[in-house]
């Protein structure tokens, strides 16, 4: 079983989000991200354990930028990234911070998957408080990053 | 990489090079491999280099799919069209494409449910919504519908059988916060709103 590190508050978390997640105006611009995209999903009945994501500092790089560029390179050779992708990067001690304004206690980890080495969770979360979602969507996680 | 999705109308047949995803223009595609879990992989000269590339590709039941839960939206608006306006039901046509692009939905999800949209649809006639909201959906083809102005949101998820999930923020002038979120029928949003003003997003 690969080894679970919990990341440091100053570290950042990267989290994939799809086309209909993103937030738009009347005109179909893309202009954020909607509270849902940090909803654990439910799929055949049971809802998913853990909000998965990326650490962005596993890849070591000199900046933040350029540890940014490879997480979404990794998570294009993982999955499906189109061009209308959006990924949302938040610094791991806000989120802590404000899921825990929230009494939510939730433990961010690097906890590594197959075939995708810089996976991350956010556990003990509970996604059933829009109000929460909504910070998270506009404040804590809400930096958005599109793919080259 | 080539992450794209592609549009085949022939999915079982392998492909020839010359019919390469236009990402892949000029860049000397050779070799096949064969159709795998919806992928297909590419052997390709780029500049110089040859690598592999992996192309994620539309199953034409996905096309399809997508299609006709278009034409299912749009009939079930037509039963509203007397209360929303011909230039609103066309925007809002606009918005219903845009959501279910097929090179841009994601197909792990469900696709947005009518039953959801017909929530939607009473929502906005029943709240004498006259600004359209952005739309989006959940994983499991919940209808998202959006205002945004300036920082002040509002976000309702349009369950079925008339019930809907809010959350409404909004700054004041001294830049506090103040924010509520419920479940309430859709018909009386914007009563729940009164506090936040909701004509700042309703117009």
């Amino acid at each position: 079983m690969a080894k679970v590190t919990t990341l440091d508050d100053e570290h950042h978390i990267l989290r994939y989000v799809p086309w209909q997640r993103l937030r738009k105006d009347e005109d179909n611009n893309v202009i954020g991200f909607n509270p849902q995209a940090f909803e654990l999903r439910v799929k055949d009945g049971v809802r998913e354990e853990y909000l998965s994501a990326a650490w962005v500092e596993f890849h070591r790089a000199d900046s933040l930028g350029e540890n940014v560029r490879q997480t979404v390179a990794a998570f294009a050779g993982n999955m499906t990234v189109k061009a209308s992708t959006r990924f949302a990067l938040g610094n791991v001690g806000r989120v802590r911070e404000v899921c825990a304004a929230h009494k939510q206690k939730v433990r961010i980890s690097h906890e590594p998957v197959p075939g995708f080495d810089a996976h991350a969770s956010v556990r003990q979360f509970n996604s059933d408080d829009q109000n929460l979602l909504e910070l998270l969507a506009m404040e804590a996680w809400a930096e958005m990053v599109a793919p080259p | 990489m080539y992450n794209g999705r592609h549009k085949s109308p022939d999915l079982v047949t392998a492909w020839t090079p010359a019919q390469a995803p236009p990402a892949f223009e000029g860049r000397g595609v050779q070799t096949l491999a064969p159709i795998q879990g919806g992928k297909l992989t590419w052997t390709a000269a780029d500049g110089g280099a040859t690598g592999t590339l992996t192309a994620s590709v539309l199953s034409t039941d996905e096309v399809e799919r997508a299609f006709d839960r278009l034409a299912e939206l749009k009939v079930a608006s037509a039963d509203y069209s007397m209360h929303l306006g011909e230039a609103w039901r066309a925007g809002l046509f606009r918005q219903l494409d845009n959501l279910l692009d097929v090179d841009e939905f994601d197909f792990t999800d469900d696709m947005p449910t009518v039953e959801s949209f017909r929530t939607f649809l009473r929502l906005i006639i029943h709240n004498q919504v006259k600004r359209r909201p952005g739309l989006g959906a959940t994983a499991d083809g919940v209808i998202i519908a959006s205002w945004t102005q300036d920082r002040d949101r509002l976000t309702v998820e349009c369950l079925p059988n008339d019930t809907i999930r809010w959350v409404a923020v909004k700054y004041l002038g001294d830049g506090e916060r103040i924010s509520s979120a419920s479940i309430s029928k859709a018909a009386h949003l914007r009563e729940f709103l009164a506090p936040f003003s909701p004509a700042t997003w309703f117009g």
